[in-house]
C-alpha cells in the first residue's frame, strides 16, 4: 500500500477514539467499588468511625491519601498525553503533609510513648492491606492510560499506583484503628509507596504502543 | 519549528471534528517532514513502512492531542516514539534528537511507487471484511460510499469496518516486528 493511500484510507476514519480521562470516570467508580467491598468483607469497618471522627486529630488520616490521589490524578492523566507539561511540584503538597504528621506527631505524643505510637499493633496488616486493596483502582487506572499515548510507562505507572494507593488508603482508613500521627503518617505514606512501585513494574508491559 | 506547524493545529482540530479533507491534508502535511527524519536516520528501504506505522500511531492516538496545544511538539514526540521503537524491533539502535524535526527539509517519497510491504502483510491478517474495506479505501481509492455499494454495506457499516479494521492494524503493526 502506497503511503499516500494509506492517509486516504485513515482520513475516512474520523469516527472519535475515547480518551484516557473519560475511561477513567467510566472505570473509577466500579473500582472504587470493588475496594470497598473487598474491605467490608475482609477486614471491615472500624466500630467506632463515627466516633473517630469527631476528632480532628484523626482526620489526617483520610486528607493524607486524599492529597495524594488529588496530586497525582492530573499527573496520570497529563503523561498519557505527549508533550503535555506535567508538574510534578504537585507532590510537595502531599510530602509536605506527611512532614507536618510527623512533626505533629513526635511533638504531641509523650516521650516514652513515641516508639510504640509509632510501631503500632498494625503493621504488616496495614502495609498488605493498601496495596491489596487498591489492586482494582490500579487496573482501571492502567487500563484507562492504554487509550492514551505514554512516553514514560514506568513513571507514569509510579503515578498511577500513587493515585489508587492513595484511593485504597482512603477506605483502608475507615477500619484502621491506629490513630497515631507517628503510624499512619509513616506506614499509610510507605503503604502508597509500595502501590507506586507496583505499578512502576507493571505499567511499562501494559501501556506498551 | 517550521512555519507551516502552525496550520496543523486548525486541521487537526478540524479533523477532530470530523472534517476528513482537513483531516487528509494534515495528515499530508506531516509526512513529508516525518519521511525525512526516518530516512536521515537511517530507514533506507524500510522508510515508507515506518513512516506508515508512525501514521497509524498518529491515527489511533489523535485524541491525546488537546486543542490547548500546539500540535507539532505533540505528533513529534509520537513519531519520535516510534521511529526508535521500529529500529529497536529491528534490532538497530537509534536517538532521534527533537531538533531533527524542526531542522529537517521535508522529503519527497523514496521510491516512486514507495510500496510499502510491511502493511499488505497485515491486511492480510485482518478478518475478511475489515480488510476488503481498507483495501477497497485505501489501495483501490474507493469512497465511503461507493465501498458501501461495492460490498453491500450501509456506509455506517463500512465506517465501523474501516474504524475498526485501521485499529487492529496499528495493534498488528505494533505487535509485528517483535515476532
Amino acid at each position: 500500500m502506497k503511503t499516500e493511500d494509506l492517509i486516504a484510507a485513515l482520513a475516512q476514519d474520523t469516527a472519535p477514539r475515547p480518551r484516557p480521562e473519560g475511561r477513567l470516570a467510566r472505570a473509577i467508580g466500579p473500582a472504587f467499588l470493588v475496594a470497598g467491598v473487598l474491605m467490608l468483607a475482609l477486614l471491615g469497618l472500624r466500630s467506632d468511625l463515627g466516633e473517630a471522627l469527631r476528632d480532628p486529630m484523626i482526620w489526617g488520616k483520610f486528607v493524607l491519601p486524599a492529597l495524594v490521589a488529588g496530586a497525582a490524578l492530573p499527573l496520570v492523566l497529563r503523561l498519557g498525553r505527549p508533550a503535555a507539561a506535567t508538574r510534578f511540584s504537585l507532590l510537595a503538597l502531599p510530602a509536605g503533609f506527611v512532614l507536618l504528621l510527623l512533626v505533629a506527631g513526635y511533638v504531641l505524643t509523650p516521650e516514652g510513648g513515641r516508639q510504640m505510637a509509632w510501631a503500632g499493633k498494625t503493621l504488616w496488616p496495614c502495609l498488605v492491606s493498601i496495596p491489596t486493596l487498591s489492586l482494582a483502582i490500579l487496573a482501571a487506572t492502567l487500563w484507562a492510560l492504554r487509550s492514551g499515548a505514554v512516553l514514560r510507562p514506568a513513571l507514569t505507572g509510579a503515578m498511577a499506583g500513587l493515585f489508587a494507593g492513595g484511593l485504597g488508603t482512603l477506605i483502608y482508613a475507615t477500619h484502621c484503628t491506629e490513630d497515631s500521627p507517628l503510624f499512619y503518617g509513616s506506614w499509610y505514606s510507605l503503604g502508597m509507596l509500595i502501590t507506586a512501585l507496583i505499578g512502576a513494574l507493571i505499567a511499562p508491559r501494559l501501556l506498551r504502543w | 519549528m517550521h512555519d507551516t506547524t502552525a496550520d496543523w493545529s486548525a486541521l487537526l482540530r478540524a479533523a477532530n471534528a470530523g472534517d476528513q479533507r482537513a483531516y487528509a491534508r494534515f495528515l499530508a502535511a506531516v509526512t513529508p517532514v516525518l519521511r525525512a527524519v526516518i530516512s536521515r536516520r537511517g530507514g533506507g528501504e524500510e522508510t515508507e513502512d515506518i513512516l506508515q506505522e508512525v501514521l497509524l500511531a498518529i491515527h489511533t492516538r489523535r485524541q491525546t492531542w488537546h486543542e490547548d496545544q500546539p500540535v507539532a511538539p505533540w505528533a513529534y514526540a509520537i513519531a519520535r516514539h516510534k521511529v526508535v521503537d521500529a529500529f529497536r524491533k529491528r534490532g538497530r539502535r537509534v536517538t532521534v534528537p527533537v531538533e531533527d524535526f524542526a531542522e529537517t527539509l521535508p522529503a519527497p517519497p523514496e521510491r516512486d511507487p514507495t510500496e510499502a510491504r510491511d502493511i499488505e502483510r497485515m491486511i492480510d491478517r485482518l478478518e475478511p471484511r475489515a480488510a476488503a474495506v481498507v483495501r477497497s479505501i485505501g489501495v483501490e481509492g474507493r469512497s465511503i460510499r461507493e465501498t458501501g455499494e461495492a460490498m453491500e454495506m450501509t456506509e455506517g457499516a463500512v465506517r465501523v469496518m474501516l474504524h475498526r479494521g485501521l485499529k487492529k492494524l496499528a495493534e498488528l503493526r505494533e505487535r509485528l516486528i517483535e515476532i
